[in-house]
């Protein structure tokens, strides 16, 4: 019996160790998230995508796009169908994602499961797609489907720059700000805050020309109108063929001195077709705003600040410590009225002209021997800087006493 | 593990067969003459039904000798409930346990048994959760997952004392590790708990019975002679 009992405790032991083992952590396992990745089909790299809108059915959640070629989007867990609706600046497409769940209870003190397996696509309006993972993720990226392209034909990109006063012809990248851009009845292209040196937008496939408007932040509209041929080919097998836009020619522009066209025929990845550029501004004058002599520049209250060869205001209810305004260069001097918000005072500036053309193209004035001619300021004017600099340098200090 | 306890379990049982083969004064076919069959129950099922609100079940059993072999079969049923503020599983269903036990203590007058065995064990059942779920895409959802009609299946190794208390009443225990469970039907809700088994999730499982016994004799018991 002496046996029996050993072997009765040893049992006994056994079942309450094992029974500890029934009560795991939750797992709470829940991989409702499917990766797709946009591609081109032409070399299958991946393709940067301008997401304008996501939409999954049974959610009127707005979804993110969280990488440039990546987009993730949540299943359903009730579903065993959702429809995808994916708005790309390119176009509208769609996709219907079927896919299984099988519902796991964890434990009481835990929630369901949920695994989600089985992914297949039975409708889309892609040019290609295919499932590369059918087990949606819950944690780390999975791409799950891929999305592929054929090339884009009617891609066209614009580059900004500035010239300078010295022998580059070339300049360097002009930071442009716009509200957005659009050409002809196309949707318009949203880039609100943006600075940026170069864009992409689609031409007009309906017609041989295209109106491309900037819609720049300081509320101008400046335009670039093209014209051009379509070659039709066929690129990629897949895709059958395509019309590429050839012979590409600037009719008119408005906003910028000088058009290049750099590339006449568009390509996929675009490479910059126009470059519109600006000459050098070399009749800004810079005046420094201070409280006394010794003081740092000082932002004062400004209702506006008008020319006498111009009505244009310039800034019109500003607080401002720095002044660029533009001289006349028709005339050796330009007197200029700055209303603050307790009086308004003149003060005259004369200078010498002379007329340069940089890099062929911008014919300028070169300005020169800049003096203060009068002042209504208490204390005169400090001349810093007697000829004119671009970019800008501090010509005048007025104290504004 | 499981593995190599199954088959030192055969080996032991093969060799048990092979040792029987003793004498050859010994009338065997009388030897082999059941002598009695028992029939009990798990007292552990029915203890924890007043104390559990999750579980609900019994278990009988009943086994017949065949000199040191012993062929058993055990019907049992379970329900259990279990019940959270955002969900709710409860299942339900029947199972039963057929195979044989091998008795190591050949010279106990008494035929007390310490036992080894095997069983191959089937359950019928049906489970069902409701729960909700707080979506923040799609919303918050009350859902109900059944699975009816769900099949199962298993194999037990079996260790345990069989010993005679008074008269004819019997007590004893049987430990038991289960192992291999299938499931014969596809659902989109994982089967949880298998009556007779435990978390289908696990792929072997401990059980443990402490049973009571009532043996109806059949004739005297005859040992082979040494």
């Amino acid at each position: 019996m002496r046996l029996f009992s050993w072997i009765s405790a040893l049992i006994v032991s056994a079942t309450l160790l094992t029974s500890c083992f029934e009560n795991p952590d939750c797992i709470g396992l829940k991989n409702d998230l499917v990766g797709i990745s946009f591609k081109k089909l032409f070399d299958g790299q991946a393709d940067t995508i301008q997401l304008v809108g996501l939409t999954v059915s049974g959610s009127d959640s707005v979804f993110r796009q969280t990488t440039p070629s990546i987009i993730v989007v949540p299943l359903n867990t009730f579903q065993r169908e959702q429809s995808l609706g994916v708005k790309l600046v390119r176009g509208d497409y769609s996709m219907s994602l079927a896919y299984q769940v099988q519902t796991q209870f964890e434990s009481v003190d835990c929630g369901p499961r949920f695994l989600f397996s089985n992914l297949e696509l039975p409708q889309h309006n892609f040019d290609s797609v295919r499932v590369t993972n059918g087990t949606p993720f819950s944690g780390e990226l999975v791409t799950n489907i891929e999305i592929f392209r054929c090339p884009a034909t009617n891609r066209f990109k614009v580059g900004f720059r500035q010239l300078y006063t010295d022998d580059n012809a070339d300049g360097e990248a002009l930071d442009e700000t716009f509200n957005g851009v659009s050409v002809d009845n196309l949707p318009y292209l949203f880039y609100p805050d943006a600075e940026l040196s170069s864009l992409e937008m689609p031409l007009n496939q309906g017609s041989n020309q295209s109106r491309i408007s900037f819609d720049m932040a300081s509320g101008e509209f400046n335009t670039l109108d093209l014209s051009y041929e379509f070659v039709t080919s066929t690129a990629v097998g897949k895709c059958g063929p395509q019309g590429f836009i050839r012979n590409l020619q600037v009719i008119n522009s408005t906003g910028y001195d000088i058009v290049r066209v750099l590339k006449d025929s568009l390509s996929d990845p675009p490479s910059t077709n126009v470059l519109l550029l600006k000459c050098p501004r070399t009749n800004e004058i810079e005046i420094d705003l201070k409280e006394s002599a010794t003081s740092v520049a000082t932002a004062f209250a400004i209702d506006k600040i008008t020319a006498g060869y111009t009505t244009e205001e310039f800034f019109v209810d500003t607080e401002v410590s720095k002044l660029i305004l533009p001289l006349d260069v028709n005339a050796d001097q330009t007197d200029f009225t700055i209303a603050f918000e307790g009086g308004a005072k003149n003060v005259s500036f004369g200078y010498t002209r002379t007329p340069v053309t940089f890099h062929g193209q911008c014919a300028q004035t070169i300005i020169t021997d800049l003096t203060v001619l009068s002042s209504e300021f208490t204390t005169p004017p400090v001349l810093v800087e007697d000829s004119i600099k671009f970019p800008s340098t501090v010509n005048v200090e007025i104290i504004n006493d | 593990m499981s593995r190599l306890l199954t088959i030192s379990v055969f080996s032991l049982l093969l060799s048990q067969i092979a040792l029987g083969q003793e004498s050859d004064t010994t009338d065997w076919k009388d030897i082999y003459r059941p002598t009695g069959i028992r029939f009990g129950t798990d007292l552990i099922s029915l203890a924890k039904i007043p104390f559990s609100d999750r579980f609900d079940g019994w278990e009988v059993s009943a086994d017949v000798d065949f000199y040191k072999y012993y062929l058993t079969a055990e019907v049992g049923s379970w329900e259990k409930t279990l019940v959270s503020p955002t969900q709710s599983y409860t299942n339900s269903g029947s199972y039963y346990r057929i195979g044989a036990d091998v008795n190591l203590l050949l010279k106990d007058p008494e035929r007390n048994m310490f036992f080894l065995g095997l069983r191959y064990a089937h359950s019928n059942f049906s489970e069902q959760l409701s729960y909700r779920t707080d979506d923040p895409v799609f919303g918050s959802l009350e859902q109900v997952s059944n699975n009816a009609a769900m099949r199962a299946g298993w194999a037990e190794v079996t260790l345990g004392l069989r010993v005679k208390i008074w008269k004819q009443l019997w007590m004893g225990y049987t430990a038991r590790l289960k192992v291999a469970p299938t499931i014969g039907t596809e659902s989109e809700f994982e089967p949880y708990d298998i009556p007779g088994y435990g978390l289908a999730s696990k792929s072997t499982y401990w059980g443990f019975n402490y049973q009571l016994y009532w043996r109806i004799p059949l004739r005297k018991s005859v040992l082979p002679e040494e």
